[in-house]
């Protein structure tokens, strides 16, 4: 990125700052789910190495990630839902 | 015999390590704002516009953190319901249930840790 004297930025540069930002945080949280559901998926579903995937791997792979994906929603939905119960609460 | 803050200090930090120290750790939520060097400097002629930027940085700041508590919170809770079984007998409405009731009791662990961290350090 070229210098940033922020006190001279445009309203349209403080604009495209806000959301290579945002962006950039979507990116990172995406990459921290792929990985760590590809670490726990890997473990569960390939027990011994071979030279491809066998149809029952797959199957057990796309289980598994599907089950991670729901797990995350719930876990993310409970607690902030919880957070805010707390929150409200003090 | 351990002093009592001295075990809660030890208990907390083993069993759930993301304790009231746990926000410095969200790398790109430090990033973001480290990285651009923004500070009221001098003759910043709209300085609203950094005040926006400063508020909105925190703020995203603040989700960032919040995203990395919920993948954490989310390994521990995979861990402890799954973990162990095998991949395709993972019952839905039994796992849903056994991640709430994680997510609610590694929720309350870590905001009893807090708060015994926080009234422990004032002493």
């Amino acid at each position: 990125m070229e210098s940033l004297g922020a006190g001279r930025m445009s309203s349209s540069q403080r604009e495209d700052l806000m959301d290579q930002v945002k962006q950039q945080i979507v990116i990172a949280n995406t990459q921290e789910l792929l990985t760590k559901m590809g670490e726990k998926c890997f473990t569960k579903c390939i027990p011994k190495p071979g030279s491809s995937l066998d149809s029952s791997e797959q199957k057990c792979l796309a289980m598994c990630m599907d089950r991670y994906m729901d797990s995350w929603n719930l876990v993310s939905r409970t607690y902030t839902t919880r957070l805010q119960r707390e929150k409200n609460f003090q | 015999m351990l002093p009592r803050s001295h075990v809660t200090r030890i208990v907390c930090s083993r069993s759930f390590d993301t304790g009231s120290s746990s926000f410095g750790d969200s790398s790109f939520g430090s990033s973001a704002s480290s990285g651009l060097g923004l500070d009221s400097g001098p003759g910043s002629g709209s300085s609203s516009g950094d005040a926006e930027l400063q508020s909105f940085l925190m703020l995203e700041q603040q989700k960032a953190q919040m995203q990395t508590m919920i993948h954490k919170m989310n390994d521990i809770c995979w861990e402890t319901c799954v973990g162990s079984q095998a991949a395709n007998s993972i019952p839905a409405l039994k796992l849903h249930l056994q991640l709430r009731g994680t997510v609610h009791r590694t929720s309350l662990h870590q905001t009893i840790c807090t708060n015994a961290l926080k009234s422990g350090g004032m002493m």
